[in-house]
């Protein structure tokens, strides 16, 4: 009976190490403040976009913004990479945003009216929901369910200019998560 | 009719070991990770660090990388598909162990 309740103790001893190791080393990984910051002020500079011409200009800034975005965020991450002496994939992440990127310029064009201006934020929410499953963090979770929900209220609200509310809680939201990150990885 | 395998029966001799599964642990959460920070992260000494690689490395469960950045050597260490594969073996086994042991207890 003791020798097998001290088996059972050391199999619950290193399963507990496991486990243990496994969320240090999440918690190292965890860099995804920077992203959430960068797009977040992305997504706030955008909002005066929306009131000039027409999706032109919207499509111009995100076309500049996220390809600039991208690369910063790789850079940021090679960095982070080379002071910690730790890495995580970086190509499902790159699939996601290279989707993402598409998705943005294609749905509009599939649409018309008030929906061709929020539709690229569901894109945005989808690719959230996508990163919050790759970092299991249930925060990225909620903001890809405000962004969605955002984007359906300001399209049913009736206000002018859709896409410069969804735009703006998109970023404020993102922004905010962002540096809540930032301040809990510190 | 044969009697049910123990489930101690299914644990692996390589992995059922605190450092190396520790080292797998990591390694199953990043994709590579260098000397320093396996050294680092599970309190160990170089020499402890590299013998338990070795061992891991002969197996097959982990692919050992030298690299140079200016002068100074880098070691970065990755899980191979097998060893990631042993990992979650290892894990299951031990959940099942311990179930196992619950159960006659």
């Amino acid at each position: 009976m003791i020798n097998q309740s001290r088996n059972g103790e050391e199999a619950r001893a290193l399963l507990d190490h496991v486990e243990s190791v496994q969320r240090q080393t999440r918690a190292a990984l965890g860099g995804f403040w920077f992203p959430l910051v960068l797009f977040g002020a992305l997504g706030l500079a955008s909002v005066p976009a929306y009131f000039i011409g027409d999706g032109a200009v919207v499509a111009a800034f995100w076309a500049v913004a996220g390809v600039g975005g991208g690369v910063a965020t790789g850079w940021y991450y090679h960095g982070r990479q080379q002071r910690l002496g730790v890495s995580q994939a970086a190509l499902p992440y790159v699939i996601v945003a290279g989707v993402l990127f598409v998705a943005a310029f294609v749905l509009p064009a599939l649409t018309t009216g008030r929906l061709q201006e929020v539709v690229s934020s569901f894109a945005v929410a989808a690719a959230y929901l996508v990163f919050a499953i790759f970092e299991r963090s249930r925060v990225v979770a909620a903001l890809a369910v405000v962004i969605a929900g955002g984007a359906v209220l300001s399209l049913a609200s009736g206000l002018d200019h859709p896409g410069a509310v969804t735009a703006a809680v998109t970023g404020l939201s993102t922004l905010g998560v962002g540096m809540v990150a930032r301040r809990s990885s510190a | 009719m044969a009697a049910p395998e123990h489930p101690a029966c299914r644990l692996d001799d390589v992995v059922h070991q605190r450092v190396r599964l520790g080292i797998l642990a990591v390694l199953g959460q990043a994709d590579q990770a260098d000397f320093t920070y396996l050294r680092r992260s599970l309190a160990l000494t170089d020499g402890n660090l590299s013998r338990h690689l070795g061992v891991l490395e002969q197996s097959g469960y982990v692919e050992i990388t030298k690299t140079f950045e200016g002068r100074k050597p880098r070691t970065w260490v990755r899980a191979t598909r097998e060893g990631r594969a042993a990992l979650a073996a290892e894990v299951a086994a031990l959940r099942e162990l311990i179930g196992f042991y619950e159960e006659v207890t």
